[in-house]
């Protein structure tokens, strides 16, 4: 079944939400200037060849390598779940919820998670939930889904933030940014210090160590880590590294290319629950290692690279067609050129029917991901799949079209075919091209053919 | 669930069937150095990320800057790891109260502008305080995050992590903003000569603010040049031999990996002298704690068959 739901939302939010435009286009112009200076800082091809190189590596092996993280964590003290999907995942933090006798949880900004639906269960559960990276808790307040993978607030102006924390904190209607942070901060502070578990998702996994790694630029992931008595991180089964030493480009490429900083201003490097002889961190470490799609694309010979992707978002920052309507108009959890690929894969191969076309092929994404995923590639691949499935008609249409270009009689002909009847080339109504003409205008063909003009003017000279 | 496990790893190995498996790259690519200048890039970075970063010839002239600065604040959350001349002379409070919290670090970064900090320590006096001190020793201001992160590997804390600015967030409105949830204030004082003040007990820490001078009884370096070649064992009976002791190293060697690390000088000897004066070291746990983060279940098993702890 064709789902349709990118153009319309796309239509919509170009229509409706001139200002969603505007804030988007700014902060992903603004993201992706600070990468191009931070990429130019460094050698970076050097670098985006060889974290490509480890990553591939990894996914080579990762039934070794999820298998070592798994005892080194063990041997610290940590426990180890295995979710195969979004149920067993909610079912895992149920569990640990009923077993630690949890009221009040903390999160930090975790794509993953979104894709679990997690606030959901444990909300059901009557669990309070708390978002508290900035972003996440504006849109949480807002009742909305995330837009952006490193941004996930980018589609909300100042003014509509400060409406919005004027309605729900009580903040006055003009408020500086400083005064809706530091209200967000009294909020969240208080949850820090009262809440019994903090969920967080993971950046990396280092194998040989078993360290959980997590960046950050606010401290609220430091703190959902440190303050509640226990801490579970979700982790997707790709975000293994082999080794610690590994960290040293990893770290520094994902804030190049997310930020353009040097490097996350937070890094946290997990390696167990407290120690004995420590003041305080947490008494228990859950790691739940979650597939939830994972396999399938891992499996997909043309899809696989897809899961190096290490959530930067520069490819979002990059495409002209992200930079017009946002994320929410992907209706899906990933969004930008990463989440055209990815969300067929993951979730079900008939959302590239729509995905697959919001995209120019401009191939923009691939000359700044960090571990070089083809994504154009990649979306022209699941195009080709979805044509595959298109009506008879339309399949038909574009075999002729094929035909026609490959043969220069026929091209010849068709040319001349074109010119007398372009007045109706901008007519909704006919067949197949009723989707081409809506977007469109009627073509304008020149009186000679170039073909006919070279002829005339050259080689008969 | 086993049959989770079961399930996902079977797909794993099905889908790579049949594929060659990718070797991993050479080493990666670093930025281009000289030696001398790990203090000044690491100085330049930090304050490129919005650190306040200071240096000082020593902990005298770092001790009568504190005297001053930390007039500004009401109370302090102080770790114990931070020697007691650099604790600043203010009451001390809970993390979740003090307006200032003061870390001793483990390593500073040049590349990325970096301090790394133990969980050891305590994490809260890290992140609740509105302002944060890091004091780091000049000799621990390392050019790459790799040579940071090889701690990892080597008996670490729950928890390491990497400060490199104050708290920061751009979500409203693309406006930065800073003290989000962590420190607004990231003061980072790099001093020479601080791994050569003791650090406080635990216990000490929140009474003793002088000076602690344990009796001095310096460990015999011709004692340790004795021990190269030798092999040795760590508390868990890990196989190691004494490769070659310098100057002012020695070099350990791990029969099981393979792998080297260097014990230095003056964390042995300051190790030497705490048990001297009756500090009990009875393991690599307190080693690390009172001496240096630096292999210390290598560096325990040395002074153990020195008979020095």
């Amino acid at each position: 079944m064709a789902v349709k739901g990118y153009k319309a939302a796309a239509r919509r939010a170009l229509e409706r939400q001139p200002e969603v435009r505007e804030a988007v286009t700014r902060a992903t112009l603004h993201f992706d200037q600070n990468r191009e200076r931070a990429y130019g800082e460094v050698e970076v091809e050097a670098w985006r060849d060889w974290a490509a190189a480890t990553k591939r590596h990894t996914l080579s092996r990762l039934d070794g390598y999820l298998l070592e993280a798994e005892r080194q964590l063990t041997a610290r003290g940590a426990e180890v779940h295995w979710a195969e999907n979004a149920e067993d995942a909610q079912r895992i933090l149920q569990e640990l919820v009923e077993r630690y006798g949890v009221k009040r949880v903390v999160k930090g900004k975790s794509m993953l998670s979104e894709e679990l639906g997690v606030n959901g269960r444990l909300e059901r559960l009557g669990v309070e939930v708390f978002e508290t990276d900035l972003g996440e808790y504006i849109i949480q307040l807002a009742g909305e889904p995330p837009s952006h993978i490193v941004g996930p607030a980018i589609h909300k102006g100042l003014e509509e933030i400060r409406a919005l924390f004027h309605e729900k904190l009580g903040t006055p209607p003009d408020a500086s940014p400083e005064e809706l942070a530091a209200a967000a901060r009294r909020v969240l502070r208080e949850a820090f210090l009262t809440a019994e578990m903090g969920v967080s998702g993971a950046n990396f996994v280092v194998a040989e160590t078993g360290t959980v790694v997590l960046v950050e630029n606010e401290g609220n992931i430091r703190l959902t880590t440190s303050a509640p008595r226990v801490h579970v991180a979700l982790v997707g089964i790709e975000k293994l590294l082999p080794r610690a030493a590994d960290l040293e480009v990893f770290l520094q490429l994902l804030a190049r290319a997310a930020t353009g900083q040097k490097v996350g201003t937070f890094v946290s490097l997990i390696n167990g629950p407290r120690r004995p002889d420590e003041p305080d961190g947490p008494e228990h470490l859950h790691v739940v290692f979650v597939d939830n799609g994972r396999t399938s694309v891992l499996a997909d010979r043309e899809m696989h690279e897809a899961l190096s992707c290490i959530r930067c978002g520069a490819c979002l920052n990059a495409c002209p067609v992200y930079r017009q309507t946002g994320g929410h108009a992907y209706g899906q959890v990933y969004s930008g050129p990463i989440g055209i690929v990815l969300t067929p894969g993951l979730k079900d191969p008939a959302l590239a029917e729509d995905l697959g076309y919001a995209c120019s092929l401009c191939t923009a994404c691939a000359d700044v991901c960090p571990v070089r995923i083809p994504l154009p590639k990649q979306i022209l691949a699941w195009r080709v799949r979805s044509a595959k499935r298109a009506p008879a008609a339309e399949r038909l249409a574009f075999e002729g079209y094929a035909e026609v270009m490959t043969r220069p009689r026929f091209y010849r002909l068709s040319s001349k075919l074109l010119r007398l009847t372009a007045p109706l080339t901008g007519a909704p109504w006919l067949p197949v091209l009723g989707a081409w003409a809506a977007g469109h205008g009627a073509l304008e063909p020149s009186p000679k053919s170039f073909r006919e003009i070279w002829e005339e003017e050259f080689e008969g000279a | 669930m086993p049959d989770a496990k079961r399930r996902i790893l079977d797909r794993v190995r099905r889908a790579l069937a049949g594929r060659w498996p990718v070797e991993a790259p050479a080493d990666p690519w670093r930025p281009a150095v000289e030696a001398a200048d790990a203090v000044e890039r690491f100085l330049a970075h930090a304050e490129a990320g919005g650190v306040e970063a200071r240096r000082f010839e020593s902990p005298d002239a770092a001790r009568a800057w504190l005297e001053s600065w930390a007039a500004a604040f009401k109370s302090a959350a102080t770790s114990p790891r931070v020697p007691a001349p650099l604790a600043p002379p203010l009451p001390a409070a809970p993390p979740e109260e003090a307006e200032l919290g003061v870390s001793r670090a483990l390593a500073a970064v040049a590349d990325t502008g970096s301090v790394l900090l133990s969980s050891a320590e305590g994490r809260r006096l890290q992140l609740l305080p509105p302002v944060h001190l890091v004091w780091v020793d000049e000799a621990e201001v390392v050019q790459h995050l790799g040579e940071a992160l090889g701690r990892l590997a080597d008996d670490p804390p729950s928890a390491l992590a990497l400060h490199s600015g104050p708290s920061k967030s751009a979500d409203i409105g693309q406006i930065m903003v800073q003290g989000v949830h962590g420190p607004g204030r990231l003061v980072v004082a790099v001093v020479r000569g601080l791994a050569e003040l003791e650090a406080r007990p635990a216990e000490e820490a929140k009474t003793d603010r002088g000076p602690s001078s344990p009796t001095p009884d310096a460990l015999d370096w011709e004692a340790v040049r004795a021990l190269a070649g030798r092999a040795l064992a760590t508390k868990r009976g890990d196989a190691f031999t004494v490769e070659k002791v310098t100057e002012n190293t020695a070099v350990v060697r791990v029969g099981s990996s393979g792998k080297a690390y260097t014990l230095r000088r003056r964390c042995l000897e300051k190790a030497a002298r705490l048990a001297a004066a009756g500090t009990p070291i009875p393991g690599p746990v307190a080693y690390r704690k009172l001496a240096c983060n630096e292999a210390p279940a290598y560096a325990w098993a040395v002074l153990r068959a020195l008979g020095r702890v």
